[in-house]
């Protein structure tokens, strides 16, 4: 009888000391990080406009690279597994016949670029096994035309995704 | 010659009587003395009221890459401590394990009537390396109840995902 009190006594005595009372206080923490995977531009470009040939060859094309993107990922850092991720483009609707919009996005430091790719209505990978972030990363848009293509002009939206690269 | 004998035969039975009735006959009378001893021995007593919710983070800060943290730290001031002292202290705060590299664990205490609180203060270094962290100081005691105990938690981009716990442990100490 007297062991069993003494080994409630020391049981109590342990859960009184190890808890709250006393000179010292213990508090549990539990934290989480969630995936974080963003995309963003700084902005449109301004109007690619064709406007000189050289006689006998088509138009030259326009250039711009003076908008840049940021991506943003937290899933390829030293802690969770590597989950590489992609960067896919698109536009909402097929380009005039004899003209091609380019677009080559440059890659972040873990990040291999596609180079130059033809957007068309289906996404296209542009950057691959990104695994770091990188900000002010150039957009480098080209619009190419033959002589077929006469006289317009147009928009389209480009669309960029940040995906798992599988 | 007879009565020197039985004096001698007396003498040591009277020593002892004087020798018992003495303390008895000092102390009584109409006054009476007593020697009170006391003393007030450091007490130095917190306790918490539990454990803080989930602290989670599950956004990118919308001034990234110029923010501090790149992501947006998570706060919980939901549990408070109770603190007792009899002298001037101080509290520590302490980690038991260490943090996943880019991540932070921060605490603030609020502070008892005189005390003054560091605010929020780093529990692990850069490297996630637990970092004990004095979180308060005060000079005067005090017997307090009900003082919020706020924790942040922060990440950059490269501490990855997932999740975890640990342990934070207070420590009431002497402030010399």
């Amino acid at each position: 009888m007297k062991r069993i009190l003494l080994f409630f006594i020391l049981i109590s005595l342990f859960i009184f000391n190890y808890s709250w009372a006393g000179s010292i206080a213990y508090q549990s923490i539990s934290y989480s990080i969630y995936p974080i995977n963003e995309i963003w531009v700084s902005g449109n470009p301004p109007t690619l406009i064709i406007s000189n040939a050289q006689a006998g060859e088509d138009p030259k094309e326009a250039t711009d690279s003076s908008t840049y993107y940021t991506v943003a990922t937290n899933e390829g850092g030293y802690v969770s597994p590597e989950k590489p991720k992609r960067i896919t483009g698109s536009i909402n609707q097929a380009m005039p016949e004899h003209t091609k919009l380019i677009v080559n996005l440059e890659a972040p430091f873990n990040g291999y670029s596609e180079g130059d790719i033809e957007l068309g209505v289906d996404s296209q990978n542009l950057v691959t096994g990104i695994l770091s972030t990188g900000d002010g990363l150039t957009i480098t848009y080209k619009f190419r035309a033959t002589a077929e293509a006469g006289t317009l002009s147009g928009y389209r939206t480009v669309t960029f995704t940040l995906l798992d690269d599988v | 010659m007879k009565g020197t004998k039985k004096l001698k035969r007396a003498l040591p039975v009277l020593l002892f009587l004087i020798f018992c009735f003495l303390p008895a006959f000092v102390f009584s009378g109409n006054t009476a003395q007593q020697i009170v001893n006391f003393q007030i021995q450091e007490i130095g007593e917190i306790y918490v009221s539990g454990d803080p919710g989930p602290l989670i983070i599950q956004s990118l800060d919308p001034s990234y890459p110029n923010s501090e943290y790149d992501t947006i730290p998570d706060e919980d001031s939901s549990t408070y401590y109770n603190i007792t002292t009899n002298y001037a202290f101080k509290i520590t705060g302490e980690l038991l394990q260490n943090m996943p590299q880019g991540t932070w664990i921060y605490i603030k205490l609020a502070e008892p009537p005189e005390g003054y609180s560091l605010g929020f203060v780093v529990l692990n270094d850069n490297y996630g390396t637990k970092l004990p962290a004095q979180t308060l100081l005060t000079s005067d005691p005090t017997s307090t109840t009900n003082l919020t105990i706020t924790y942040k938690f922060a990440a950059d981009l490269y501490a990855g995902t997932g999740n975890g716990n640990n342990t934070v442990k207070l420590t009431v100490l002497d402030l010399i």
